[in-house]
């Protein structure tokens, strides 16, 4: 059993290097085009909703000022 | 006892009869000399072939996994890179690549419990929040901007992935860029990646490399001179109602806009409204320590189920791991480029130091303090840690809400 072990290594490297070779990936050039409209939308996306929370927080920081309390004379 | 004895009918010794005899009256030392018998009669049978049956069915690409493993805990240890995930992922990448593994059936259980429904991700949130301080980011709101600019490798990645996988798979490795381990298990769960233990380690190991990553993109978009700008920092006072409702407001303007992100963004907030909050002090050193502990063991050892052999050794996680990389190095360039064309419109005394964008990447604290230490390198009494913290933090409240749109995009 331990000598088919050894000479199959030689065979399961090879198989392996093969298969994973032929169901790598795919290339496709044309889809990073096609994503590209998405970057576009993805960053206005963020940067609209952390506008939002920037402003937000300007009107709360606004409407919740700490006030100093003055000693009373 | 009585029921197995039934095992040594068939031996005709007395010896064995002896020990029956032994065994139905429920002896000890029956049960003792009834297992060298089992012991004997297997030896006969079998040979010593049960010693090694296993061993023989070792394959290489295990080993392989073993060395894996052992260099991510020999990183966890000795260079003291994220200890707290590497570590439990290499000891539990060794544990589940043995023949017949018997480790697998219990971690795949921990995981239908805790990482297929996502459940673990979004109690290490409640945790995560429980630690960050958003003082820094109240005291002056602007610096968010910086968090959303640096998120831009995130999206840019996914128009590179999108040329080698499909568009689920490409924006899994997207997220890598979020630099956030619970916003990319999340995301790539949700989208049903299965590259999930390919696009883990990379995420945890480039967050424990930004010391190494950052620096040169830095000073490949920066002069010197840009370099050594001075920021003054002028704290302003926030209010605790502030504090409260900031967590608040976060949840509803990002769970109104992007629904995919409320789960994240809700939980990472609960979190920080515990703490924030002063009356659930037991709650918020809870959430901060036993939980996000308690979490981060399972979460370690449960994704390593995911790196078994077959799974994690395909041509595939190179190139994963290259995209990942990439998602780093332009998460920094697009947080430095936007501060540096921020500053076209900004006078000559109010120039912001563009070192400043890089920490909008959401691996906290440690890029707010590389670009604290990359200025103290250029003018030892520019201080600009408190800005870089800010902009740091914000860069937390950014990724997960890039995570809610990538999955408001791409979700099922």
């Amino acid at each position: 059993m331990l000598k088919n072990f050894i000479f199959n290594l030689s065979g399961d490297i090879t198989d392996t290097i093969e298969t994973t070779a032929g169901k790598a990936f795919e290339f496709a050039p044309k889809d990073f085009v096609e994503e590209l409209p998405k970057m576009g939308y993805g960053m206005l996306g963020i940067f609209i909703v952390i506008g939002l929370i920037i402003g937000a927080t300007y009107l709360v920081n606004f409407l919740f000022k700490p006030r100093n309390k003055t000693p009373k004379n | 006892m009585g029921g197995v004895c039934h095992r040594i009918e068939p031996l005709g010794s007395i010896y064995a009869r002896a020990v029956a005899a032994l065994c139905l009256a429920e002896l000890p030392l029956g049960s003792f000399f009834f297992a060298q018998i089992l012991y004997k009669e297997r030896k006969q049978k079998m040979g010593l072939e049960f010693l090694y049956e296993y061993l023989v069915q070792i394959t290489w690409q295990q080993v392989v996994m073993w060395v894996i493993g052992g260099i991510l805990i020999f990183l966890a240890i000795y260079k003291k890179m994220e200890p707290t995930l590497l570590l439990p992922l290499g000891f539990g990448t060794i544990l589940v690549n043995f023949p017949e593994s018997g480790a697998i059936e219990p971690l795949t259980e921990l995981f239908d419990a805790g990482i297929a429904n996502e459940l673990f991700p979004l109690l290490l949130f409640i945790g995560i929040g429980a630690m960050i301080d958003f003082g820094p980011v109240l005291s002056n709101p602007k610096l968010m901007l910086f968090g959303a600019a640096a998120q831009f490798g995130i999206f840019f990645t996914l128009c590179l992935a999108s040329i080698f996988f499909a568009p689920n798979d490409a924006a899994s490795i997207a997220i890598i860029g979020a630099a956030d381990g619970p916003t990319a298990i999340l995301v790539s769960q949700e989208l049903g990646s299965i590259y999930q233990p390919q696009i883990m380690v990379a995420a945890y190991s480039y967050m424990a490399l930004v010391p190494i990553i950052q620096p040169p993109v830095i000073k490949l978009l920066t002069t010197k001179k840009e370099r050594r700008i001075r920021m003054e920092y002028k704290p302003a006072n926030v209010s605790k109602a502030t504090k409260i409702l900031f967590p608040i407001i976060i949840t509803m303007v990002a769970a109104i806009i992007t629904p995919g992100a409320a789960a994240l963004v809700g939980f990472l907030m609960f979190g920080n409204l515990i703490r924030e909050c002063g009356v659930l002090n037991s709650l918020s050193e809870t959430a901060q320590n036993v939980l996000a502990n308690l979490v981060t063991i399972f979460l370690g050892i449960t994704i390593a189920m995911k790196m078994q052999a077959e799974d994690f050794l395909q041509i595939n996680t190179l190139l994963i791991l290259g995209l990942g990389l990439f998602a780093f190095i332009f998460d920094t360039a697009g947080g430095v480029l936007f501060a540096k064309f921020i500053n076209l419109f900004l006078p000559k005394g109010k120039k912001l130091n563009p070192m400043i964008g890089a920490a909008g990447i959401s691996a906290f604290p440690m890029s707010g303090r590389i670009v604290h230490k990359m200025g103290l390198e250029e003018d030892n009494q520019n201080f600009l840690l408190m800005h870089s913290i800010g902009v740091n933090v914000s860069g937390q409240i950014a990724s997960v809400i890039a995570g809610g749109l990538i999955l408001s995009f791409f979700g099922r």
